[in-house]
């Protein structure tokens, strides 16, 4: 008998790190980086037409296959996440951080979402 | 225009003049608020309460109003992203620059504290007590109350939010139909044969 769950893990190459994927670069706590991960990312602004004023009301999510990590985030640790700001290749990326709210997804569904916070300069 | 309308306007414009580009101020709640503005001042007439009594029925009513100077602030995590992005990093100055980082609740959670400082002392100041408005026009100035509420993510920052009361007393006239105060008399009514002694009084319905 198949297991579901395995073979749902399986799906997530295609569903995650298929055609619609993007990559991006996470960096752990320890400074190590894990480049050109594929992933489905979210990111989108909308612009007031009155004033022209950018105004981001969804969140940005990052949405990653853990098998293919390396090292795994675990919510509370201060990651850096580098993605592209369009779907566009050679779009230029953009460095966030994740968010200190909890993760989403785990070890039993086989992916982590990812939620981003905006990142300034001190 | 009622006084409480007078009275919002004038603390939207006291803030407004006074923000010096730390604050946005907006006089009204909006349904979408925006998170890409650093801090933003909410005023808007929240309620009002007219207590009863003998010469409020045919004079001027007393209102005491509240109004609502709610805070928010939209705050990034702070730290060397520099550091972070710069290719020629190594994995201890990466380790270093994410270890240091502020997230954006913790920015949020102090920001907001600044923002009602700051407030709190515009509203609250001596020269203040009348809101801006001409001496008489508003008593008892107050911020009764301050809150603060939960932080929520929204969009790719962290947002908090929360609350002060303003309360303070004006008094609220009731024009009538007419729109014109009060109801016009006519004292020229002489009483009985003498013609000096115009001391009637006939009460005359102003005209529309």
């Amino acid at each position: 008998m198949v297991n579901l769950r395995a073979l749902a893990e399986t799906d997530l190459g295609v569903t995650l790190e298929g055609e619609w994927s993007m990559l991006v670069k996470l960096t752990g706590p320890s400074g190590v980086e894990q480049p050109d991960i594929p992933a489905q990312v979210v990111y989108e602004t909308i612009e007031e037409t009155e004033t022209g004023v950018e105004t981001i009301v969804r969140p940005s999510v990052v949405t990653v296959r853990i098998s293919t990590l390396v090292t795994v985030p675990v919510s509370g640790e201060t990651w850096g996440v580098e993605i592209p700001v369009s779907p566009v290749v050679g779009a230029a990326t953009e460095t966030f951080i994740l968010s200190d709210r909890p993760l989403e997804g785990g070890e039993s569904i086989g992916f982590l979402r990812l939620y981003l916070t905006k990142a300034e300069q001190v | 225009m009622m006084q409480f309308r007078v009275v919002k306007q004038a603390v939207t414009d006291l803030l407004g003049a006074a923000a010096v580009n730390r604050y946005s101020t907006i006089g009204y709640q909006e349904q979408m608020r925006p998170s890409n503005k650093d801090a933003t001042v909410y005023v808007f007439f929240q309620s009002g309460e007219f207590p009863k009594s003998g010469s409020s029925q045919s004079g001027s009513k007393r209102h005491d109003i509240t109004l609502k100077v709610e805070l928010m602030v939209a705050s990034k995590a702070v730290g060397d992203l520099a550091a972070l992005t710069n290719v020629a990093s190594t994995d201890g100055e990466r380790a270093t620059a994410l270890a240091n980082f502020d997230k954006g609740s913790k920015q949020a959670d102090a920001s907001w504290d600044d923002l009602a400082d700051i407030i709190y002392q515009l509203i609250m100041a001596a020269n203040n007590q009348d809101l801006g408005l001409a001496v008489g026009n508003v008593a008892s100035r107050w911020i009764r109350s301050v809150q603060k509420e939960t932080v929520i993510p929204r969009g790719e920052r962290v947002v908090l939010t929360g609350s002060m009361d303003l309360t303070c007393t004006v008094e609220e006239q009731v024009l009538g139909v007419a729109l014109v105060p009060g109801t016009e008399f006519e004292t020229d009514i002489p009483v009985g044969d003498d013609p000096n002694d115009n001391t009637g009084v006939l009460a005359v319905n102003p005209a529309p």
